[in-house]
């Protein structure tokens, strides 16, 4: 019973702190700085790291590109959403089967096509078509990433 | 102090001692590719082939350079900079050996650069296997014969599995990883 109780706080603060961590994905703001670094990052990483990188890489763009759509800068920010397809195709090819990064990949894609649906809603008409295919691709790969995690 | 406590400092103990073996471990690591090798690197990006071959490349120049530094008189110096060479050597190994697991694994047509890996490979076992036994860098020395040869045994299994797969398979052909139909 004494081991117990320090056992459920042990437990709830893993779960809080994972909690924090998911919320957290939208916290940061990624600025172009930060993602042409991760994108040279991922390029040279070992090809087992590849797909988790291009993941965060992913979402890293779709968080920097809803901020430039709120910006005004519709321009950059389809730009943005252009690159996003080239790397969700990279994700596809880099994707491993049964590697435990591949859950994290996984997880990230998720999330990157939540807020990339968000974008779809709060964008211009003339934009829609854009959002909505990068959106697939991003979906596509996190299928695929899904897929790779159950793979035996 | 009850068991719980008890439990607490020694699990605390636990992860300092981990946290520091694995910063010291950082600290001691090499960096096998210079700064202009790692760009190419970066270029390759994704594509199997090319990664490969790069990575035969660099493993023939460092071998050039082991080969030319054996020639020099004997010294501490030339002792620790063999040393420091074999040690990236046998990185650069076994880098190129978990690219190598990948690529077939995501069943990619590497066919094309196995032959120069077979070649090199040849090659940088016998440089290494014509080096002299010298205290300064012998176990530098051994654990490069090691990865040699376990890359040597693992590009042969590779080139042997990848022939039997793409003639069973001439649509795969080329191909950067297998498609599920």
């Amino acid at each position: 019973m004494r081991l117990s109780i320090p056992l459920a706080a042990l437990v709830l603060l893993t779960a809080g702190t994972t909690q924090l961590c998911a919320s957290g994905m939208d916290d940061k703001v990624p600025d172009q700085q930060s993602v042409d670094a991760l994108a040279l990052k991922a390029s040279q990483a070992q090809p087992r790291e590849q797909c988790f990188l291009y993941a965060q890489l992913a979402h890293e763009m779709t968080e920097l590109s809803l901020r430039q759509y709120a910006a005004g800068d519709v321009e950059k920010a389809t730009s943005l959403l252009k690159q996003i397809q080239q790397i969700a195709h990279k994700i596809h090819l880099t994707s491993t089967d049964n590697d435990k990064r591949e859950k994290n990949a996984e997880i990230l894609l998720r999330h990157t096509a939540f807020r990339l649906n968000e974008l779809l809603h709060s964008s211009g008409f003339d934009d829609r078509p854009l959002v909505a295919e990068t959106l697939a691709q991003v979906n596509q790969a996190q299928s695929e990433a899904m897929m790779h995690v159950f793979a035996k | 102090m009850n068991r719980n406590a008890l439990s607490l400092c020694c699990a605390a103990t636990i992860v300092c001692v981990l946290a520091s073996a694995s910063v010291s471990a950082q600290k001691q690591k090499r960096e096998p590719l210079t700064e202009k090798q790692q760009e190419e690197i970066a270029e390759a990006g994704i594509d199997p082939v090319a990664r490969v071959d790069l990575y035969v490349k660099y493993l023939n120049e460092h071998a050039d350079t082991i080969k030319g530094l054996t020639k020099r008189a004997q010294s501490p110096a030339r002792g620790s900079r063999i040393e420091g060479e074999l040690e990236d050597f046998t990185a650069l190994m076994d880098e190129l050996s978990e690219n190598l697991d990948v690529f077939a694994g995501r069943k990619a047509d590497i066919r094309k650069s196995m032959k120069p890996l077979a070649e090199g490979i040849k090659q940088w076992l016998e440089i290494l296997n014509a080096l002299p036994k010298e205290r300064a860098f012998g176990v530098a020395l051994d654990e490069a014969i090691e990865s040699g040869n376990d890359l040597d045994a693992q590009a042969k299994q590779i080139r042997n599995d990848q022939d039997a797969y793409f003639k069973a398979n001439p649509g795969e052909k080329g191909q950067d990883r297998y498609e599920p139909k």
